[in-house]
């Protein structure tokens, strides 16, 4: 036998084990007590070695066992110890160290140099980020240089990007691609709570007998939770799922019962159950009495739309008469004829809400933040919540999820939002007082006002007004709407962009620099799931060449600025210093962390962590120590301490379906690729699932178009136009008059017709709705 | 070479009877349960005719009700790296 042969033998025989291994860990989380004789023979290797981290994926945020042989990762499995996944992973968690081994990964730093980008040390790279900064502040403004980042960020990414951006230059242009994800589930929480972040946890799931899901299709998005919902329904058959939806998805075929309603008029169906709650007489009157206050704000107030467009907010006090009176708009039978969901099928709902014997979860994610009115429907849901008083405990929970691995740690708690702080907001004076204390900044170091929120920050790049983009673990020339507006921005003559990332991408091509990050594993950080609970991971590899931590690439860059005293760290200990100064902006018992050490030790804690525990529903002084113990529930993030219910009316979306272009545009994912298909797409398995993006038509809408799966369509809308393959009556079935289109694709870049409209309480865009015609082509 | 592994689950024909029809399958190993009515699935091939060739095989087994996919890889560079080490 040759010495290839023997290689190839060899090969075979670890990958089958790595295989039968794997399918055998599954096996177990999936088959209580199963036994499979040989199952010794497929334990790893002795040098391999296991060790936790949090998937790098998706804001579910399930544990991992990552597998290290002779410094690569070479096998994965859910963590049995993770309360989160119990040893579960979805195909992506399965996949997902492949995606640190693309053939063309970024090991290098380049620079734009007579037009082309060439390789040079990253010293060099890094010299020119921290002079062209400081060129363009001393030229423009500190208001002219901004950051964007992500909810992929790690918590230390962000701590250093917000102590840098707003503490040592001293402007607010830092903002994270969570503004187009969570920025309306942040709003709705302050609006109704006075606080952010769900009240309660995952093991709702545990306890619910109802789980309604609000435009959520939470089979591909969030499939481990998917599972652990059809396994308590497995477990208990009188377990509903409600899948309220604007389009048939596998979620759908799952439910118990499926309603589809016309895009934005979510916010007439809330209003109708909350109607029909009140007309029943089925309130829980002492819970309103005691825990809730009636507001209204604003009405008509627009779409985002104008150059500078502002808008705030304002609130006054209604009775429960007014809010009744107010909900006559909306009986059930006038919300029909708005929705398309029956006057029964509303009813039905407000009875699952209403029945004493049940315990109601709802679930939503991107149907309801990317809305034009994101935060008014974050609002009406937590009003049905808030009107049968079940929330905040086991089983009773309104719970907005994370798309994201640390949306919710990095840029929602750290507060990479330009109105952010780690604790509160720049426009409180006690907050930036408290944030320049602990970062050794003189006082007034930060900017009391807000400046730019995402859209208007790439409006800004276009106008001229920001010169310098520094971009973090994102792909915003995949992501923004109305993309091509933006991408020309990025191309004018002097703007300087740099893009930190681990692969070209759309993002990569604008840039003037490129800084080859270090993926994950490679480096030690910390993400925050869509429970509260922060996870630690160790560096487990080392990154490729000149690749650096996004950490440590903004400690370099604000360390040539000047700024050493704020960043004093050694490499070996940042991370850990990092965590010590960022836990005292959230010291005490609404949202103390867990420390450093204990963080280490276990597959992460849930926040707030007072006196050695960790807290899993807030608000409710059983679980909660920062509640009023005389209390049963205590919405301390109110100064009255009582959640807000709000008077919210349907206004209709700012790009409907007309003559001219009579079918409406949704966008969105698929379980097998992450966001804009960076890393999956360079998983072959993932890639060979779905390879490219394509249009899902509704087969009535496709055969009066004589179009046949797989035939091109031409979908144009009044910004930019896509040409992509027909999918009829493949996973998603979308309504009459309405198409579908996947953003994972670089190659079809479906925000060129996107329409960059958002809500304007939350700056959040909606890509969820806006006009197009079809044609054949 | 591809390795994917799934969990299978027989029809009512019983878990015997699919044993012996995968046994049958050239690329398919398996490693059946002691106890419960599932068997752990591992297919290797090395072209896209074959990987047709088992899947089509797969789906006329009448004995098999459904595969659940576990794992997919392709990392012959990575091992013949570490073999190379």
């Amino acid at each position: 036998m040759s010495c290839d042969e023997l290689k190839s033998i060899t090969r075979r025989d670890f990958m089958k084990q790595v295989a039968f291994a794997s399918a055998i860990a599954v096996a177990h989380t999936m088959i209580p007590g199963v036994l499979f004789a040989n199952e010794q023979k497929y334990k790893t290797t002795a040098n391999m070695k296991w060790q936790k981290t949090p998937c790098r994926f998706c804001g579910v945020g399930c544990g991992l066992l990552v597998a290290v042989e002779n410094g690569k990762a070479v096998a994965v499995k859910g963590d049995p110890e993770s309360p989160v996944n119990k040893g579960l992973c979805c195909v992506k968690g399965y996949h997902s160290i492949q995606s640190i081994y693309g053939k063309d990964r970024l090991k290098k730093a380049q620079v734009r140099k007579n037009g082309k980008m060439v390789e040079v040390p990253i010293k060099e790279a890094l010299d020119l980020v921290a002079s062209k900064m400081q060129e363009t502040i001393k030229k423009h403004g500190k208001d002219s240089v901004s950051m964007y980042g992500s909810g992929q960020w790690t918590i230390p990414d962000g701590y250093c990007a917000s102590k840098f951006i707003k503490g040592c230059i001293g402007t607010n242009n830092l903002e994270a691609n969570a503004r187009l994800c969570m920025a309306s589930a942040v709003t709705g929480f302050l609006t109704s709570f006075g606080m952010d972040e769900p009240m309660g946890c995952y093991e709702d799931i545990d306890y619910a007998d109802v789980f309604v899901l609000w435009g959520n299709n939470m089979a591909e998005m969030h499939p481990v939770l998917f599972s652990r919902m059809l396994d308590r329904k497995q477990k208990n058959k009188k377990v509903k799922i409600i899948d309220l939806t604007t389009r048939t998805t596998r979620t759908s075929y799952a439910a118990d019962k499926s309603f589809i309603f016309k895009g934005q008029t979510d916010l007439a169906v809330a209003n109708a159950i909350c109607y029909e709650i009140l007309k029943t007489g089925k309130q829980n009157d002492t819970f309103i009495r005691k825990h809730c206050s009636l507001k209204k704000g604003k009405t008509n107030i627009g779409f985002g739309l104008e150059e500078n467009f502002k808008f705030k907010d304002k609130a006054s006090d209604i009775s429960m008469e007014e809010y009744k009176e107010f909900l006559k708009d909306y009986t059930p039978e006038k919300v029909e004829k708005i929705s398309g969901v029956k006057a029964s099928e509303i009813r039905y709902l407000a009875g699952l809400y209403t029945n004493p014997n049940l315990k109601v979860t709802s679930f939503w994610c991107m149907g309801m933040n990317q809305h034009t009115r994101g935060t008014w429907i974050n609002n009406l849901v937590y009003n049905i919540h808030l009107l049968v008083g079940k929330i905040a405990s086991p089983g009773n929970s309104p719970f907005s999820l994370t798309g994201q691995p640390s949306a919710c740690g990095t840029v929602r708690e750290v507060g990479t939002l330009t109105h952010k702080l780690p604790k509160g907001v720049v426009m409180n004076k006690k907050h930036r007082e408290f944030a320049e204390n602990i970062w050794k900044l003189p006082a007034g170091s930060i900017d009391p006002k807000p400046s730019l929120h995402t859209v208007e920050m790439f409006k800004a790049l276009d106008r001229g007004e920001v010169k310098f983009m520094w971009i973090q673990v994102t792909n915003p020339m995949v992501t923004m709407p109305n993309l091509k507006r933006y991408r020309d921005a990025a191309k004018k003559d002097d703007r300087f962009i740099v893009v930190s990332d681990i692969y070209p991408t759309p993002t990569t091509d604008i840039a003037d620099v490129i800084l080859p990050s270090a993926m994950w594993i490679e480096r030690e950080g910390m993400y925050g799931n869509s429970e509260r609970r922060t996870q630690h991971f160790n560096q487990l590899l080392t990154p490729p060449e000149d690749a650096m931590s996004d950490t440590w690439q903004i400690i370099e860059v604000a360390r040539r600025m000047g700024f050493t005293k704020q960043f004093p760290w050694k490499e070996e200990e940042h991370i850990e210093k990092i965590w010590k100064e960022y836990s005292l902006f959230h010291a005490g018992n609404k949202h103390g962390v867990a420390p450093y050490e204990v963080l280490k030790d276990n597959p992460g804690m849930r926040w707030p962590y007072v006196n050695g525990k960790e807290t899993r529903w807030r608000y409710n002084s059983k679980y909660d120590p920062a509640c009023d113990p005389t209390k049963e529930f205590d919405f301390y993030g109110k100064p009255d301490h009582k959640a807000v219910i709000w008077q919210r009316p349907f206004e209709q979306m700012p790009e409907p379906q007309d003559k001219d272009y009579p079918f409406l545009l949704c966008t969105g994912r698929v379980i097998e690729h992450w966001h804009t298909g960076s890393m999956t797409r360079r998983i072959p398995a993932l890639h060979q699932a779905v390879p490219e993006a394509y249009v899902e038509i509704n087969p009535i809408d496709a055969k009066k178009l004589k179009v046949t799966n797989g035939d091109k369509i031409k979908i144009t809308s009044r910004r930019g136009s896509m040409v992509m393959k027909a999918d009829i009556n493949g996973r998603g079935k979308p309504q009459l008059g309405e198409i579908f289109v996947p953003f994972f694709d670089e190659n079809y870049l479906i925000n060129d017709v996107t329409l960059d409209a958002y809500c304007p309480i939350s700056k959040q865009p909606d890509y969820k709705k806006c006009a197009v015609k079809i044609e054949k082509v | 070479m591809t390795v994917m592994s799934y969990i299978a689950y027989p029809t009512k024909l019983g878990l015997e009877q699919l044993c012996t029809d995968l046994k049958k399958i050239n690329g398919v190993d398996i490693e059946r349960s002691e106890n419960k009515e599932v068997v752990i699935v591992v297919t290797t091939f090395e072209s896209k005719d074959e990987e047709e060739r088992i899947e089509k095989e797969l789906k006329d087994l009448s004995s098999l009700q459904c595969l659940a996919l576990v794992y997919a890889g392709n990392e012959e560079k990575m091992i013949n790296e570490k073999l190379n080490n």
